[in-house]
């Protein structure tokens, strides 16, 4: 997995890595676990879903109806699941390195 | 059917048929559930022209392949006769192979262009016509 990964799809795979999701559930999730700055529309989000499922890392789960309207649920696939890890410990270790050149910055300054 | 439901029924009119089938009543789900969630009974701008925008843009990446293979056809057609041709006058046959091409990619942009602007129209006046349906039947609250 070469390929960068977006905000707002980091933030909706996110929104599943703990499990299964339904639509409005990914909205709120990923702009928590953004700190806002992913607020998706729902036109937005079931874009990012069908293209998401044609890579096969998104699948539906399972489909109900509550109060008379369908509720569909998304889950990672495996592949979804790796490519996920994967971002997320890139992001880290980006993060990581630009620490440690604060840090010696920060050490530089004060010798 | 409440009042938004059918407004979020007739935004989701951008989308293709096709998507629509597959999709809308989970896309309409989400939509509701967020409402309710934000205490409305109207649709936001915002939902309104995002919904019109990505339906768009699913209309044109449905037809992109299909303009693409009428413009290929179009500039293989209009080219033909250039195929095989034998070089008499270079006065006459240069200036002719420079501008061919050139012609063959108007007609095939005109081919295009025309093609998406009577998609857009019959879009539009299919979006007019069901709103204004839905204003002579009253809203549905």
């Amino acid at each position: 997995m070469t390929k960068e990964m977006r905000e707002p799809t980091f933030a909706i795979m996110s929104a599943l890595a703990e499990g299964p999701r339904h639509g409005y559930a990914i909205i709120t999730e990923a702009a928590e676990l953004s700190g806002g700055t992913v607020a998706l529309q729902a036109g937005t989000l079931y874009a990012a879903l069908d293209r998401l499922r044609s890579e096969r890392l998104v699948e539906i789960a399972s489909e109900e109806i509550v109060q008379g309207r369908l509720r569909r649920s998304f889950a990672l696939t495996d592949r979804g699941l790796e490519a996920l890890t994967a971002e997320a410990t890139r992001r880290r270790e980006t993060a990581e390195r630009a620490l440690t050149r604060l840090r010696a910055r920060a050490r530089g300054a004060l010798a | 059917m409440s009042g938004l439901e059918r407004r979020y029924r007739v935004a989701m009119r951008w989308y293709p048929a096709s998507w629509r089938r597959a999709h809308a009543d989970a896309l309409l789900g989400t939509l509701l559930d967020r409402a309710d969630n934000e205490g409305r009974t109207q649709p936001t701008a915002a939902e309104l022209h995002n919904l019109a925008l990505v339906g768009l843009c699913k209309r044109v990446a449905m037809t992109l392949p299909w303009v693409l293979l009428v413009t290929a056809t179009a500039v293989a057609i209009l080219t033909l006769p250039l195929v095989g041709r034998p070089i008499d006058t270079t006065i006459v046959v240069v200036p002719m192979r420079l501008i061919a091409p050139l012609w063959s990619f108007l007609i095939a942009g005109g081919l295009l262009a025309g093609i998406l602007a009577t998609a857009g129209g019959i879009m539009l006046w299919r979006h007019r016509r069901v709103r204004q349906g839905d204003r002579s039947t009253g809203p549905g609250q």
